[in-house]
């Protein structure tokens, strides 16, 4: 085969590759998890209440991690902290987020264990960006 | 547990994938590695004297023969015609395997590798 006519097939195969993964994704967008992931998402992030006590959690976690940094965490912070991430952990809108990102992730995993049994490669592990250990 | 239609829509992906060259060869390449006479066996020494090269590093008992040791074996590991063979194939079929993940992460808006890969062992 001719160089050209081989560089032509293989960016036709890239391109249906494509398509075909977009095909994939659109079906997952489809899903009923996927929706109510989007759905508990925004909701989240619409209740200010619960957005008040997202960042007051996120303040509370940064100011009881340096202080352990610097060794000097004292009880009064950290029940501070332990009590906020309770009421975070609690609140519906924060509750109902978490457990459709829970089962977006089942999902996304359960796809992936699919296709890698059907490629014999694991297709999320080869592509995923690559990253920094721990 | 994946529903029908995600299962077809999936079946379509691996169906396209399998019909590119670059991805079968490189299924041929990790198929004839693991399948290899001498390359597993070599792997696991290997694995084997990275685990003993890290606990001497941190008993302050390693010698330069444990350096050498390892590095003489991972040479033979590397430069192994099946460990060639597979990582170029890979190299060649993560261009199109990437580009199909970032389809993907555009549509859903999130990295659907970085979400779906197992988890690191670190």
């Amino acid at each position: 085969m001719l160089q050209t006519e081989k560089n032509q097939t293989d960016s036709g195969t890239a391109r249906a590759a494509r398509e075909a993964a977009q095909a994939l994704a659109r079906e997952v967008a489809d899903s009923a998890i996927y929706k109510e992931f989007e759905a508990a998402a925004v909701a989240f992030r619409e209740d200010a209440e619960a957005q008040k006590l997202f960042r007051e959690y996120q303040s509370a976690q940064r100011e009881t991690q340096m202080m352990r940094s610097w060794g000097d965490s004292d009880k009064g912070s950290e029940d501070r902290f332990q009590r906020i991430e309770k009421k975070l952990i609690a609140h519906s809108t924060h509750k109902r987020y978490m457990a459709a990102q829970e089962g977006l992730l089942i999902l996304l995993k359960d796809l992936n264990d699919y296709l890698t049994e059907k490629l014999g490669f694991d297709f999320a592990d080869l592509t995923k960006p690559a990253g920094g250990c721990c | 547990m994946i529903d029908i239609t995600l299962k077809e829509a999936a079946d379509e992906f691996v169906r396209v994938l399998a019909a590119s060259p670059v991805v079968t060869a490189f299924q041929e390449a990790k198929a004839g590695m693991e399948s290899d006479e001498t390359l597993p066996a070599l792997r696991d020494q290997y694995t084997r004297l990275v685990e003993q090269f890290q606990r001497k590093q941190f008993d302050g008992t390693l010698t330069q023969q444990d350096i050498s040791k390892l590095r003489t074996l991972n040479n033979q590991v590397s430069t192994h015609p099946a460990s060639i063979r597979f990582v170029e194939s890979r190299d060649k079929a993560l261009a199109m395997l990437s580009g199909c993940n970032q389809a993907m992460g555009t549509l859903l808006g999130f990295d659907f590798a970085a979400n779906a890969a197992p988890a690191a062992a670190c």
